[in-house]
């Protein structure tokens, strides 16, 4: 292969990718666009946890609150007041950013456990503020959503739901790309891999952790509250420290600070379990073990090993570089 | 109502020294390999099965069951360090975390598939009936409870304080440099630490098994433990036992106090208000940064 | 050998990709057959009622098998597709966009769990998917209009039946609640709160717990404190073991008693000495009793699930399937959701063989039975200790 296709094909992927999933809409049945309307929420979790945990090093347990937060505003917003949609998800997405930035303020003496079990102890607040405020939140009986609208279109049918998530979760990619490859991905990096070196670079440590803080929330929030217009329902019971680690092993498994990483994480979460359903009871334990394999054959997540044999195979990109041990 | 006040406390103290326990072998494993071992959980569920099928379905004494248990629990560790850990030691630690999340399900599921998912009382050595003594109340099983709990943390401070053994684990948790240089097997510790570790929560499985029944989603109770780690200060010992059981005492208290939720919650605004305050932990050490 | 792993691990997931876009344009289907019916069920197999889900799957199993067997109804074989949503609503749904998008199903039938089921409420009303005898007596699916039909009594009309019971035959004024902080819990929980007004008295205490709680410690203190002398549980089979005996612990003895998802012999074998004397509403016969419909019960899970104890858990799934397949019966070889759902309320004193009938109850009240009793744990059983009733039609206001 030449080295200009060499260097074009990822670009070249991406677009093909685009087009098939543009057109998916035409040849798949309604299910299948549900499970990759689930996918693209879940690739935007991803996106954002990845932008705080693997990008500037930030251990986060706390990502299943900021989903809430997100999905209850979206919902309480639109229920109570009767916003349109489209400002229910920008105002959920802000809110869930300033949110993010509040915890980012306290959590940023802490590192590594401490962090993690900070951001952990957040979930459980969230979740059972979900259930104290049930004035607004219904409790534990649950929060029925109407599909969302935009200028007298509702987002009811499948496909309008999954083309509604693809633009979002596209324009969203794009804005993180232009985000890690810019000054504010350098940034976090920097913080990552050593703080006081980063900090005597002149890097505002304090400024740039809550920063991303608030960024990797409302990409959470956002995700969250297009999940509530999707799903129709909410259940403060979901929201839990569980789904917290769904999130971080979507992008462990996924592939640390790569945004090809998050949306591989994302797939491996969505898809597997649709293709063990018919399994019963066998069904966990072959996830299970996918799981432990994939991690073992492929520690640096489904991405780093996707570009090392890019690189290998093909010559495509460059081997990817091994990222420090993060954590402590 | 000062009767009712310290049984909850008592009770609280108990349920504590069982968390202590597991947070015990959370503490061990991360000191010695730094590693988070969510499956710490999974150990207490697999020895509560493991002490079932040998107690109920063996028709073994107790005795003799509480300590095949324990040693049966301490192998399901070394397996789990040989086959999940140690392939990626040198990977990122998040990656081996993950590992032990993949294995924790491993577990669980496969235990639900060889006993079900349903929920199995296990027989106590110890009575559940009230005792009075003054102003307490409580019961013998509360009693054994802490007792043995108790019993086992001395037991291993004293190995590890005393033993040629304990020190090597001590100088392989400050250095594994140092360790291998003074001639140390790394390797064997490690294994060493994830059996023992694992093997303390196999009593802990033994002695809450009974409290709260049987099922594969025991190893839930994992999560609390972990809590309780953080509280006391995760890099120590004495902190993680203190944090264990200042936990059951806190969730029994603030449980009569306010209800059902608050309950759940106070440990975790408690623990955000000490990591803010004092990011160590009640007991651990300032973490020294390397540069 | 690593390589291979790994290349395998790739080729999977884009695999998977494509075998998810298999399927066509979504169609209409009603999950009928010239030789088949096809029905759904949610179930949670592997969480916190998983005692509940595999039961009462098994149970349905054992009457569809037998009716297989038999030829099918009509000539039709009735097949069965579970899912386990492991008692978690999004679970749920994604498990009910499954059913019926990709599996076609005629209906949903015995979905076990209210929140569960709850979540997917309005999806199956969109898509028109009856919801049938689903598992759970929350007195929403009675009142829900013709989209939902339930089969026994709700949570509210027996937590009536145990307030009545308790005030009128007990005469004990102090009664306490303890109830699960969830759908579930709440309707019988209000439904009591109600009643209790009605004979102008209230709850000294209501105590909650989480789903999943194991401990109850607090919940018990507080009990003893409100002097409460009977306690009544909105639980299900893990917490009143527990409950009685950490308030025996405690030296409070009060009388325990809770509707149908108490009533399992699990509660006994968890709590042995510590649940004598608590009772529970049952709404339909135990399982070792003697007639020609539970005769025919034994036999088939003899046959078919060898390895399962007799339990209520599953008798609730067998009497399900049983009356389902009345329904289809009459709604004849014709078979499509308007004739099933004619043939299903054209049932009326219709009795399977255990001395209880069956009635359609109308529009306003699309249940088919609304008898209850109750019972008390004696020497290790559940023992009957008052005949069959017509329960009161319950409710939260």
């Amino acid at each position: 292969m030449s080295a200009t296709w060499r260097a074009r094909l990822p670009g070249v992927a991406v677009l093909v990718v685009a087009v098939l999933l543009l057109f998916l809409p035409r040849v798949a049945d309604n299910y299948v666009l549900y499970v990759m309307t689930r996918l693209f929420v879940y690739v935007l979790v991803a996106l954002g946890l990845n932008l705080l945990t693997g990008y500037a090093g930030q251990v986060s347990l706390g990502h299943a609150a900021f989903f809430a937060i997100g999905a209850y505003t979206a919902a309480v917003l639109a229920e109570r007041w009767q916003w349109p949609s489209l400002l229910c998800l920008v105002a959920a997405g802000v809110f869930t950013g300033a949110v993010g930035y509040l915890l980012g303020l306290p959590c940023l003496r802490l590192s590594g456990l401490y962090l993690a079990m900070a951001t952990l102890g957040f979930t459980l607040i969230v979740q059972e503020m979900l259930l104290q405020l049930a004035v607004l939140t219904h409790g534990s009986e649950g929060m029925k959503v109407a599909p969302a609208s935009l200028l007298g279109l509702t987002f009811d049918s499948d496909t309008r739901k999954y083309y509604m998530l693809f633009a979002v979760t596209a324009a969203m990619l794009l804005f993180a790309r232009n985000l890690v490859g810019g000054r504010l991905g350098r940034a976090f990096l920097a913080i990552r891999d050593n703080e006081r070196a980063a900090a005597a670079m002149g890097v505002n440590l304090a400024r740039y952790k809550t920063i991303a803080f608030a960024i990797s929330a409302l990409y959470t929030g956002l995700a969250g509250a297009l999940s509530a217009f999707i799903v129709g329902f909410l259940d403060p019971q979901e929201f839990s420290f569980f789904l917290s680690i769904q999130f971080i092993t979507i992008i462990i498994l996924g592939g640390l600070a790569s945004l090809l990483g998050s949306v591989l994480g994302a797939c491996f979460l969505i898809f597997l379990p649709e293709l063990l359903a018919g399994l019963d009871v066998w069904q966990a334990l072959v996830y299970g073990l996918i799981m432990v394999m994939t991690i073992l054959f492929m520690p640096f997540g489904l991405s780093g090993a996707l570009r090392r044999y890019a690189f290998r195979w093909f010559g495509i990109g460059s081997e990817p570089m091994i990222p420090r041990r993060l954590g402590h | 109502m000062v009767e009712i006040l310290t049984s909850q406390v008592v009770s609280g103290l108990a349920t504590g020294c069982v968390y202590a326990l597991i947070a015990l072998g959370f503490v061990l494993i991360f000191k010695a390999t730094d590693v988070v071992n969510f499956a710490q959980g999974e150990f207490v569920m697999v020895s509560g099965f493991i002490s079932y099928t040998l107690l109920i379905r063996g028709g073994l004494p107790y005795w003799l069951v509480l300590v095949l248990t324990v040693v049966a629990s301490g192998f399901v560790g070394v397996a789990l360090e040989r086959v999940v850990v140690r392939p990626i030691m040198d990977a990122p630690i998040f990656s081996i975390v993950i590992a032990t999340i993949g294995a924790s399900t491993v577990l669980r599921s496969s235990a639900g598939i060889l006993y079900g998912y349903d929920v199995l009382p296990l027989p106590t050595l110890f009575s559940k009936d009230p005792v009075r003594l003054g102003v307490l109340t409580f019961t013998a099983m509360d009693a054994g409870v802490i007792g043995s709990s108790l019993a086992i943390m001395l037991a291993l401070y004293l190995f590890i304080k005393l033993t040629k053994t304990g020190m090597a684990m001590r100088a392989t948790a400050q250095s594994q440099t140092a360790a291998r240089l003074m001639g140390v097997s790394v390797k064997r510790i490690f294994s060493l630490t994830w059996a023992i570790s694992a093997g303390i929560g196999g009593v802990a499985g033994v002695l809450i098994a009974p409290i709260i029944y049987l099922d594969p989603n025991l190893g839930f109770i994992g999560v609390k433990a972990f809590a309780g780690a953080i509280l006391g200060g995760f890099g120590s010992i004495p902190g993680a036992i203190v944090g264990g059981m200042l936990l059951g005492v806190l969730e029994n208290l603030s449980g009569y106090f306010f209800n059902a939720g608050i309950k759940q919650v106070s440990t975790y605004i408690l623990l955000i208000l000490v990591l803010v305050i004092r990011p160590s932990g009640f007991f651990g050490a300032a973490p020294i940064r390397k540069v | 050998m690593k390589r291979l792993l790994g290349r395998a691990a790739v080729l999977s997931v884009l695999v998977g990709v494509l075998l998810l876009v298999g399927g066509g344009p979504g169609w209409a289907e009603e999950g009928v057959t010239d030789k088949e019916v096809v029905i759904g069920a949610g179930m949670d197999l592997t969480g916190a009622v998983a005692n509940w889900g595999v039961n009462i799957k098994s149970g349905m199993e054992a009457v569809f098998n037998r009716v297989n067997e038999a030829g099918g109804v009509h000539g039709r074989k009735i097949r069965l597709i579970a899912y386990d949503h492991v008692y978690q609503p999004p679970k749920a749904v994604t498990n009910a966009k499954r059913l019926v998008e990709r599996d076609h199903i005629f209906v949903m039938m015995g979905h076990l769990g209210t929140p569960t089921t709850k979540a997917i409420k309005e999806y199956l009303e969109e898509r028109k998917v009856p919801n049938i005898f689903p598992s759970t007596a929350a007195s929403m699916w009675v009142t829900s209009g013709p989209g939902h039909i339930g089969d026994l009594a709700t949570y509210a009309d027996q937590t009536w039946m145990i307030i009545d019971y308790l005030v009128k035959e007990k005469k004990i004024k102090k009664i306490a609640s303890f109830y699960q902080d969830d759908e579930y819990g709440l309707d019988g929980h209000l439904a009591g709160k109600a009643r209790l007004k009605q004979h102008e008295l209230a709850y000294v205490a209501e105590v909650d717990y989480k789903r999943a709680d194991i401990d109850f410690s607090s919940q018990a203190a507080k009990l003893k404190e409100s002097g409460a002398e009977a306690v009544i549980l909105q639980a299900v089979y893990r917490e009143p073991p527990r409950l009685a005996e950490q308030c025996h612990a405690i030296g409070y003895h009060p009388l325990f008693i809770g509707p149908s998802p108490i009533v399992v012999d699990k509660t006994i074998e968890l709590g042995g000495k510590h649940v004598d004397g608590m009772m529970g509403v049952e709404v339909y016969p135990l399982p070792t009793e003697p007639g020609a419909f539970l005769e025919l019960y034994r036999a088939d899970m003899k046959k078919y699930f060898p390895n399962l104890a007799l339990d209520t858990t599953n008798l609730y799934g067998y009497q399900k399937a049983a009356l389902f397949v009345e329904g289809m019966q009459r709604a004849g070889r014709n078979l499509t959701r308007e004739s099933l759902a004619k043939g299903i309320e054209s049932i009326k004193d219709w009795d399977p063989g255990w001395g209880l009938k069956y009635s359609y109850g109308g529009d306003q009240r699309r249940v088919m039975s609304r008898v209850g009793r109750l019972v008390v744990v004696k020497d290790g059983k559940w023992t009957k200790t008052s005949d069959w009733v017509e329960l009161k039609e319950g409710g939260r206001k």
